[in-house]
């Protein structure tokens, strides 16, 4: 497949937002071929989570979702609970569960078709990704059936098993999440309690956990005891092996992450982004009183990470002690627009202000960096949050944001306009299925750097139209 | 009172100034340099595939820039008995023989010891079979003595033809047999197998195992047992190990076709093809059709000039942002004459340490190596791969592919206009370097000869400085043996094809005969 040399082969233009380099539009080669994002795997995939009940099923597949959507993979969960409660509005109690209810087991398998229907509309209408299968999907027909469904359609299956025999963390499962679930809203927790375990019961009558000789063409990871031990089978391609990774290195020992950005600097007062200027008088107040803080919060094995940059070092030094330093926590590279005011680059640059007002999470500045850019970049970053217990991280502005988006969810659309404002630490504790926030005001004055998404932002916007929400500096 | 900070001059690394009193240490680089040191204790029967995880491991390790070194229990044996006669030295009932092995796996802890302890290694890999628990046991005490931690990494295979490979690729051209054919190679080495499975205990994660680290790699690689991983380096073993695969293939590296900017001397920037460049494109479209590839897959930078040429080559590509070009920060575009003019103690600085040395608003090598990483565990995954790059960020996949420490790193020749094939071969990798004859510019410059060299600058432990694995001890001392009976049982001149006599702690009476002696 030799190509002629003609001039236009070579002609590259560059998209003006996300600055990747794509070919001209006349040339011979209409069919962009160039993808900006390496290519994770080439069909969907549906992960099936398989358990009894209160062995971390929705756990795991919530916070698999969000990691997943967070470096940019399009990630749903599929819990059969909610299909269930949907089709049966009210629960009575366990016996809905057990294998003889005909009835029931009749609305148990509609519910999972429906749910492996509203999957494929997933994948085909909704550029998703990866669906996760919430489910017990402890017997072999039902894994079956899964797996037909997804031969049919070209579909990519990994299971993802959890087996656990603890009585106490089972317990503890249950108290966390499922005595406060619809389905025992009109009950104590005594009661509750007794009937969740005999719906285990019911279950683990019929469970057939996934085996090493029958299943051995199968994918999959068995997670054991809540991360002690793995079994992992037949991993298929990278994206499988990225949720193996992040499996085990996530635990659920209780612990914080404090998320602190560094004290005000000189450049923060005149109003100018990036740089590497060291902390103001203000500043220096609240490294002072972040120390303080900390020690307040009595924290335990307490580990303290900066960025290679000199505000965020500097408010670590105040802390007295050992910190480390990461250079992926450095703020976002502004490029050419680096050490200017707003007002600068909207006179220097107004039609880039323009398109960063346009798409704030894609867009890259020039020779700097995007949002984007930026969450693959800090991945390492969350991956070692994961493995720690109590991590305060000093860093910055859309730094902060990017890891917060992660702890909390947010999306891409959100995650540049989260406020983060300076002075401020944010608390973060993991609590059943999500993450608690507290912010921690430290009372020491500084500058606001937060600029909100102006109503006009065409590229022939006036200036005093694109400078509506600068907020105000020296 | 928060300590004054000042920039060391070549990293760009904020540290305290020196002259503080209240010295709390701070660790800048990197992460992680709190944990004790590590040793991987390989678990398996021969040709499993210990030395090649052996060494590839240690090989990645060293790149990430933790000091790794492989202490493989079979060299010190060659260098005990210098002979090898035939598999009877390996009867678990040869006492003798036994007695020599004991000795070696010792020596080879010892001089572990001195590497985590003295030495500024961080993680020891210990290649030997470790077979039985009792010799397990024994690493597990001498861990705990010294506060190591310990981590298995066992391989198991049953696959007739995985094993056969593995014995012709590696082991028929080992010093033991390299008087001998083929064949009686084979033989002899299956039999030596069998003499390690009678003891053989493999781990045993339900029970007597249960609370030790450590990961079964199963048919090389279908299948992984993971237990009680301890710490982060122990993660990234585990992933590293997951995505390695031994299936033939190809990675071929080049750079973009010389750009405009090349053609004037200067760095970096996000300049378009020359004409040269362009035709240069086109000879690599032409070159790689002819190679006659299944599945290949075509990475670019997000930078015009790779791009431009991958274009070239007719195949859907992927843009990688980390396999940009090396920032040169506020040096971007100027020619080295113009830096040298502009910032003449930087370009010194540059010289003196090359791999450390940060551009101002830039980055250094080192950052490099973080950046592309990766890149790399997905070139691991992948099968065959063209990877359009650039200059610095070529020599820093080489130096992973070949082992190169950080201090050659940055001046590895990769010329412009020339594609380097890589194969992997036994336990390494085989390099072709193939230029396209399409003439470009020379953008190699030598490590200056009169440059001062700065004392060793900030080399921490563990941060990211990729070290080549270390050459493997010549001439191990075992001690404990010049008192035992190696005088009387190593025969001088025998050797698994010797046609004398053979005294009997060594040889079996069926001894096969084959080609002549030394």
């Amino acid at each position: 497949m030799l190509y002629n040399m003609s001039s236009e082969q070579n002609e590259l233009t560059q998209t003006p937002l996300l600055k990747i380099w794509v070919p001209w539009v006349h040339s011979t080669l209409s069919r962009r071929r160039g993808s900006s994002v390496p290519q994770f795997t080439n069909s969907p995939t549906v992960i099936v989570m398989v358990g009894l009940p209160a062995r971390g099923k929705t756990y795991i597949s919530k916070k698999l979702a969000r990691y997943l959507n967070w470096i940019g993979v399009n990630t749903a969960v599929f819990n059969l609970g909610q299909y269930r409660r949907e089709a049966v509005q009210t629960y009575k109690n366990y016996e809905f569960f057990r294998p003889d209810n005909e009835e029931a087991m009749k609305i148990r398998r509609n519910c999972a078709s429906n749910a492996l229907t509203d999957i494929g509309a997933y994948f085909t209408k909704e550029q998703g990704q990866v669906a996760v299968f919430d489910a017990t999907n402890t017997t072999r027909e039902r894994r079956g059936l899964i797996l037909s469904f997804a031969k049919e359609k070209g579909y990519k299956v990994f299971f993802v098993e959890s087996v656990c025999d603890d009585p106490d963390i089972i317990e503890q499962n249950i108290m966390q999440v499922k005595l406060s679930s619809p389905d025992y809203e009109n009950c104590d927790k005594e009661e509750a309690l007794e009937d969740f375990l005999k719906r285990i019961e019911c279950y683990k009558m019929t469970y057939v956990p996934l085996d090493e000789e029958k299943d051995r063409h199968l994918s999959y990871i068995k997670i054991f005891n809540v991360g002690s031990r793995y079994l992992v089978n037949r991993v298929q391609d990278h994206i499988q092996s990225r949720i193996v990774y992040y499996l085990m290195n996530i635990h659920v020992t209780p612990r914080s992450i404090y998320l602190s950005r560094h004290g005000e600097s000189d450049l923060n007062l005149l109003g100018r982004i990036g740089g590497d200027s060291g902390l103001s008088t203000r500043g220096q107040m609240y490294a002072s009183a972040l120390a303080a803080f900390v020690q307040s919060q009595s924290i335990r094995d307490l580990k303290v990470w900066t960025s290679h940059m000199k505000r965020t070092i500097q408010t670590a030094e105040a802390l007295g002690v050992p910190y480390e330093q990461w250079k992926a926590l450095n703020e976002i590279d502004a490029g050419m627009c680096e050490e200017m005011t707003y007002e600068e680059i909207q006179d220097h640059h107004p039609e880039e202000f323009a398109l960063r007002d346009q798409d704030k999470y894609r867009y890259r500045y020039p020779k700097g960096e995007s949002y984007e850019d930026m969450v693959h970049r800090l991945e390492p970053v969350i991956m070692e949050l994961e493995r720690q217990e109590n991590v305060l991280v000093i860093c910055h502005q859309a730094v902060m944001r990017c890891l917060l988006a992660y702890f909390l969810d947010k999306s891409a659309d959100e995650l540049p306009y989260l406020r983060c404002p300076l002075h401020t630490v944010l608390k973060l504790t993991p609590v059943a299925y999500g993450c608690k926030v507290e912010s921690i005001f430290l009372n020491v004055q500084a500058v606001n750097t937060h600029r909100e998404k102006p109503p006009n932002v065409d590229i022939n916007r006036k200036t005093e139209d694109a400078l509506q929400t600068v907020p105000e500096h020296v | 009172m928060p300590r004054e900070l000042t920039q060391n001059r070549i990293q760009k690394l904020w540290i305290p100034c020196k002259d503080d009193r209240a010295s709390m240490p701070s660790r800048a680089g990197d992460p992680h340099l709190a944990n004790p040191p590590t040793v991987i204790v390989m678990v398996g029967l021969p040709a499993r595939g210990k030395t090649y995880i052996s060494k590839k491991l240690t090989r990645y390790l060293n790149w990430i820039g933790i000091p790794t070194k492989v202490f493989n229990v079979g060299e010190y044996r060659r260098e005990a008995v210098k002979q090898y006669s035939s598999y009877d030295f390996f009867k678990s009932d040869n006492e003798d023989a036994v007695k020599i092995r004991r000795q070696c796996a010792l020596a080879a802890l010892r001089d572990l010891k001195a590497y985590l302890s003295e030495e500024g290694g961080q993680v020891a890999v210990f290649d030997a079979t470790n077979t039985t628990r009792e010799r397990r046991d024994l690493i597990l005490n001498f861990g705990m003595e010294n506060n190591f931690r310990i981590f298995f990494i066992e391989s198991v295979c049953e696959d007739p033809e995985v094993i056969a490979t593995n014995i012709m690729e590696v082991k028929v051209s080992c010093p033991d047999y390299q008087d001998c054919n083929k064949t009686d190679a084979m033989a002899d080495f299956q039999k030596r197998i069998a003499c390690y499975r009678q003891t053989y205990q493999p781990l045993d994660p339900d029970n007597n195992d249960r609370h030790l680290s450590f990961i079964k790699v199963i048919d090389v690689g279908r299948r992984y047992l993971v237990n009680r991983i301890q710490d982060h380096i122990q993660s990234k073993i585990v992933y590293y190990l997951m995505n390695i695969h031994v299936q033939p293939r190809t990675i071929y590296l080049c750079r973009h076709g010389e750009s405009e900017d090349n053609q004037q001397g200067r760095l970096g920037g996000d300049s378009g093809l020359s004409v040269r460049g362009k035709k240069f494109a086109a000879a690599l479209g032409g070159f790689m059709e002819g190679q006659n590839l299944k599945g290949l897959k075509v990475w670019t930078s997000q930078l015009r000039r790779s791009i431009q040429t991958a274009e070239a080559v007719g195949v859907p590509y992927e843009q990688w942002k980390a396999l940009n070009e090396i920032d040169a920060g506020v040096c971007e575009e100027m020619t080295y004459d113009e830096v040298k003019e502009k910032f003449p103690e930087e370009f010194a600085l540059r010289d003196e340490d090359k791999y450390y040395y940060r551009y101002p608003r830039g980055e250094s090598y080192q950052d490099l190596v973080q950046r592309v990483e990766p890149v790399i565990m997905e070139l691991e995954r992948q099968e065959n791969v063209l990877v359009i790059c650039h200059q610095a960020v070529m020599r820093g996949l080489l130096a992973y592919f070949l082992d190169k420490s950080a201090d050659e790193m940055p001046y590895l020749k990769c010329p412009l206009h020339t594609v380097l094939k890589l194969t992997p071969v036994a336990y390494g990798c085989k390099v072709e370097s193939i230029f396209l004859n399409v003439e470009a510019v020379n953008t190699h410059r030598e490590r200056p000869e009169e440059v001062k060299r700065g004392p060793g600058t900030l080399i921490r432990r563990n941060s990211v400085t990729p070290l080549t694995s270390p050459e493997p001890l010549k001439k191990p001392r075992i001690d404990g043996l010049e008192e035992s009976i190696i005088p009387e049982t190593v025969p001088k001149t025998l050797s698994l094809c010797a046609a004398a006599h053979l005294p009997l702690a060594m040889a079996s009476p069926n001894m096969k005969r084959c080609a002549t002696l030394p």
